[in-house]
């Protein structure tokens, strides 16, 4: 894979763990589905279920989010490195050239 | 439509009765009814509409989530070593295996391993609400064909509507009844109470899924300017 597909591929991973962030950001099914809304001790179990999954939710949200950065930044080291070459490989061609042309030194 | 959605709102007038009964009139003082009802801190109605209220299909839902973006992981393309070489070359293919372990590697400690451990959990939250849901409703239709729940809707001081239309003295049969009333919550709150008991197992591993640290890969030799890519 050249060093431009590898950059695309890396952006491409970093879109889709970005996608997932979203997703898992809107993944929570509210309290009461942990029986929040319930009296007595049930209620209290399910606010603190709730609570629990809110942070395991938030874990994985944020370790999404600095996943996709991290990622991005990959695939930024390797765009560089790839305009460097590319650049290097132009400014050889035009040496080259130059020093193909008759009466330059 | 499981079995406690279809029992719960015929039993509704005699848990309404059971509850009457208990905050007007008491219950004995040995009686479990007590026990029970100091442990839940609710109602034997309070307690039915809590099961009620819970529907694990939610539950089910969040957790096919979680392992739907736990396969896109799976699928996310890290390229490894690439068609060059060189120092810089080599930097990239350790890193993009330590990036790549971290997002997608079979171990615990992956995103893909905290993503599948909490859908785990999630859906093992739904699998305890359906089975509590499946014993209440197994009591609570016990409840209904019971004796007990007869004497109490037949009560003139006790059943909301049965009980007036008997025409008997308000004190005829009135400690049956009272006992009947503690009877049948002491039955729906002994069930409840084991499954919040039973819930309790499925706290920690929610808990246990905090935020996973990426570690970086230490590198010994830092690129330097001199360092070269050569292209295969």
């Amino acid at each position: 894979m050249a060093l431009t597909g590898t950059a695309a591929a890396l952006h491409e991973a970093a879109d889709r763990i970005d996608e997932a962030a979203r997703r898992l950001g809107t993944a929570d099914p509210g309290a009461p589905a942990f029986g929040a809304s319930g009296a007595g001790r049930l209620g209290e179990l399910g606010r603190a279920l709730h609570l629990s999954w809110l942070r395991a939710q938030d874990a994985r949200v944020s370790e999404a989010s600095a996943h996709a950065q991290r990622v991005r930044q990959l695939a930024e080291l390797v765009a560089r490195a790839s305009a460097g070459l590319a650049e290097a490989d132009r400014s050889a061609r035009d040496q080259g050239e130059t020093d193909s042309q008759p009466g330059v030194a | 439509m499981d079995a406690l959605a279809q029992v719960a709102p015929v039993a509704q007038p005699l848990l309404n009765d059971v509850d009457n009964a208990l905050a007007t009139l008491g219950a004995p003082p040995a009686h479990p009814v007590w026990r029970h009802l100091r442990s839940l801190q609710a109602t034997p109605a309070q307690t039915v509409r809590g099961f009620v209220d819970m529907d694990p299909h939610h539950l089910r839902a969040a957790a096919a989530t979680l392992r739907e973006q736990a396969q896109s992981y799976t699928q996310a393309s890290i390229p490894g070593a690439g068609p060059w070489d060189g120092a810089a070359a080599e930097h990239y293919a350790v890193t993009a295996a330590t990036v790549r372990d971290h997002l997608a590697s079979d171990r615990a400690d992956s995103m893909v391993g905290r993503l599948r451990a909490l859908a785990s959990a999630v859906a093992d939250l739904a699998d305890w609400q359906q089975s509590s849901r499946d014993a209440l409703a197994g009591a609570l239709a016990g409840a209904l064909m019971s004796r007990q729940a007869m004497t109490v809707r037949s009560h003139p001081a006790v059943g909301s509507s049965l009980g007036a239309a008997t025409g008997r003295p308000a004190t005829d049969g009135l400690a049956e009844a009272v006992l009947a009333a503690a009877d049948i919550g002491a039955a729906l709150l002994s069930v409840a109470q084991d499954a919040v008991a039973a819930a309790q197992r499925l706290v920690a591993p929610l808990e246990a899924l905090d935020e996973l640290r990426y570690a970086p890969p230490a590198f010994t030799d830092p690129i330097g300017y001199g360092s070269t890519i050569r292209l295969y």
